[in-house]
């Protein structure tokens, strides 16, 4: 490159000067970015129909602390897995944008499809529904804490059904369980369904515009999901196993 | 190992991390955003595909937080996950390892003790190193630039690169070797 070779240090004098000046790309927002594609990710790379949910409730992590087991289970298109464990959670039951309506008809009427309710619950005291634009409606029964039913620290409400048009073999509904959670899989009436213990859980939302939300909004304990005349179903409460297997087969 | 501005050590931001504090870790990403794009470019030669290398990295790299080794540093083992993410996107895409490599327009001159004709040979001199530098296998550029762009140590470049402690240096050599050779040749 010259009349004479340049010496080792000269060379490499030279390309530090070279790497001072090369052309870099402006990294200054990548944080905001990977931030944004972190709580955007778990949701996006697995499970499609979520992305019909906007700006309903697409998924749930399970969080706690402490080593468990089982890192992954597939469920019939149900994907468990172990995840990290979210900011503290706010209490409150309502997902925003949520209608609540006077009876089962008229939830109906408005998601689309009949939910089905658990006789054993009894009459729900609340029920809410979202139904986003172009999206699948979801149905919410609320049920006041009572005796058998211990009102959960979290949501301020003794259960929570939510419903959604989707079934086990399509949906792909994540759960991000944390290391403090146990995950089951049991059946319901002879189906299929996951049982998650011991920890509360974040939501995910999925905006109009598209974006991902994680939502700290809607909490609660135990959970189990199943699925009936295709219908995903999770019910929320903080109660036991075998109790909530018995609640779930009330379903009518 | 430095502190965060709160006093967190680059350990305490990791492990944070691991257990989901977004927070945490993206005070680790502010911390390495730079360096990672570096690298990515360096590989890839493209700005827009060096900032999009580093973001998939970062978020490569926080859901495998979980199999990084606790108490190693953090930023040789991202390097690694960048570098991997930089190559893979290369090869998907076709492209051959060589890359152009640009000078920034934007920086401001330095070269200010330097007369016009000084400069303007200084100047030739950095694209002919530039030059040289693209036509390079990317593992000789990428132990390179490490060395030189980033002053990373020894036992960083080692983690970084995936080899011995003891390799970097001839790896090092190897790669200048080469890169005098493109010069001379």
């Amino acid at each position: 490159m010259a009349d004479r070779r340049i010496t080792d240090a000269e060379l490499e004098s030279l390309l530090r000067d070279v790497g001072d000046r090369l052309a870099y790309p402006d990294a200054r927002h990548l944080a905001t970015r990977v931030r944004a594609r972190i709580a955007a990710d778990r949701v996006e790379r697995r499970r499609p129909w979520l992305f019909a949910l906007a700006p309903a409730l697409v998924t749930l992590l399970v969080l706690g602390a402490g080593a468990y087991a089982t890192d992954v289970i597939r469920l019939r298109g149900i994907d468990i897995f172990r995840g990290p464990q979210p900011a503290a959670p706010v209490a409150s039951p309502r997902i925003p944008g949520a209608t609540r309506v006077a009876t089962v008809e008229a939830a109906e009427a408005r998601a689309g499809f009949r939910p089905v309710v658990p006789a054993a619950l009894g009459r729900p005291d609340e029920i809410d529904v979202v139904t986003p634009a172009g999206g699948s409606s979801q149905v919410m029964l609320l049920y006041a804490a009572r005796p058998g039913l211990p009102e959960s620290q979290l949501t301020g409400v003794g259960a929570v059904v939510t419903e959604v048009r989707a079934s086990l073999e399509t949906a792909l509904l994540s759960k991000i369980a944390g290391s403090g959670a146990r995950v089951e899989q049991v059946r319901v009436a002879g189906g299929p369904a996951v049982w998650i213990e011991g920890a509360p859980h974040v939501v995910f939302y999925r905006e109009a515009n598209g974006n991902i939300i994680q939502d700290t909004l809607r909490l609660a304990g135990n959970v189990l999901l199943w699925e009936r005349d295709g219908l995903l179903l999770r019910l929320e409460a903080q109660v036991g196993r075998e109790e909530a297997v018995r609640i779930a087969e009330s379903a009518r | 190992m430095k502190d965060s501005p709160e006093g967190r050590t680059e350990e305490e931001l990791v492990e944070r991390a691991r257990h989901g504090d977004a927070d945490a870790y993206g005070e680790l990403v502010l911390r390495y955003q730079g360096i990672a794009a570096r690298t990515a470019y360096v590989i890839t030669g493209t700005s827009a595909d060096a900032e999009e290398v580093a973001q998939d990295a970062f978020v490569k790299a926080y859901r495998a937080l979980d199999r990084f080794r606790a108490g190693s540093p953090f930023r040789p083992w991202l390097l690694r996950i960048v570098a991997n993410e930089a190559i893979n996107r290369r090869k998907a895409a076709g492209r051959h390892a060589a890359v152009e490599l640009s000078e920034a327009h934007d920086r401001p001159a330095d070269d200010t003790a330097l007369s016009p004709e000084e400069a303007a040979v200084a100047s030739e001199r950095r694209a002919i190193v530039r030059r040289a530098l693209a036509r390079l296998r990317e593992d000789d550029r990428i132990v390179i630039a490490y060395r030189y762009f980033m002053d990373l140590s020894e036992a960083e470049m080692a983690e970084a690169l995936g080899v011995a402690r003891g390799t970097v240096k001839s790896r090092l050599s190897r790669a200048l070797a080469r890169l005098r050779e493109v010069l001379d040749g």
